[in-house]
């Protein structure tokens, strides 16, 4: 016996074809790809600058509140997108001296301060930078570098 | 009769919208992915004593100098215990070499002002390359005053070596 065929009700949702979430992943997905791209260039306490190479350096994981000096090219000292004065970085570094310790007096031995310097610059201005961290005891520090694998690239 | 064989036939028409937002969210990932390069880091530990004569120096240290190379701008050249070393990639072989490949021995890095940072953090590669992990900046000259001091006291440790 032919099985009746039930034409399906034009009204009734249900029945039609179901919600498509395709575009939506889609576009959710893009939108978490082109934000993932952006965020790290978009990074307003980073200057632009051209980092030199080191096959030894190791991964760097940010940590919240770390200070990071830029040293630009021709000798100017950036932080977070803000030219500073000498007299400015020594207020920053003594704020940085008083969060480095903690309230027992122990020094957090995972902030260091990141120093990202153009290779170019001249290092009589990275070594007066230095000097002001010495000067408000801040010892600990490090240097900004390019990835090796990825300046190969570049090259390429 | 022909029609329900036309219908029969009549296969479901592929999709490609997917696939192609697929390859799309490929391409603009690829497209992007190499300006997100990581940044790495070198760390260091500034000495504590400042001036001519800090305490690295006075014990047995190798002393790895970087120079400007006079009218040469973007060139630099190394003294590693005062014999020079003008290849950059040999540094962490003579400095093993100068400490009989021990690597416990103090190592105070010395650069001139004007040169390029990129050979300063180059030395400090090289000694970590060669597993030597006390490096030592040598104390920035101290202001004004005490400057031409500083720089006289250099030049008769230079000197006297």
């Amino acid at each position: 016996m032919a099985k009746k065929r039930v034409r399906p009700d034009p009204a009734d949702c249900s029945a039609g074809a179901g919600f498509d979430m395709t575009p939506m992943i889609d576009v959710t997905f893009l939108l978490i790809i082109f934000f993932m791209c952006v965020t790290e260039r978009a990074d307003s306490s980073k200057a632009k600058l051209k980092l030199p190479v080191a096959d030894k350096a190791e991964k760097d994981t940010p940590i919240p509140g770390r200070l990071l000096i830029n040293v630009l090219k021709k000798g100017e000292v950036e932080i977070m997108g803000q030219r500073r004065s000498d007299a400015e970085l020594e207020d920053v570094l003594e704020l940085e001296r008083q969060a480095s310790v903690s309230d027992t007096g122990d020094e957090f031995p995972d902030r260091a301060i990141l120093i990202r310097a153009d290779e170019q610059t001249k290092y009589g201005d990275v070594q007066r930078v230095m000097g002001l961290c010495m000067k408000h005891k801040l010892w600990r520090i490090a240097f900004a570098t390019k990835d090796p694998i990825m300046s190969q690239y570049e090259r390429h | 009769m022909a029609k329900i064989k036309s219908q029969v036939n009549e296969e479901p028409a592929d999709s490609f919208t997917s696939m192609i937002d697929i390859v799309f969210l490929l391409l603009i990932f690829f497209i992007l992915q190499p300006f997100k390069s990581p940044e790495m880091k070198l760390r260091s530990e500034l000495p504590k004593d400042s001036g001519p004569s800090s305490s690295t120096d006075n014990m047995e240290s190798i002393r790895l100098e970087v120079r400007t190379v006079p009218g040469q701008e973007d060139s630099a050249y190394f003294k590693i215990s005062m014999v020079r070393v003008d290849d950059p990639d040999r540094i962490f072989r003579a400095l093993l070499n100068q400490a009989n490949n021990r690597t416990d021995v103090p190592v105070v890095l010395d650069a001139d002002e004007a040169v390029h940072f990129k050979y300063v953090l180059k030395a400090l590669d090289q000694c970590y390359k060669a597993e030597m992990r006390d490096v030592k900046f040598s104390a920035p000259p101290p202001p004004n005053a005490a400057k031409h001091e500083y720089m006289e006291t250099r030049r008769q440790r230079d000197v006297s070596r």
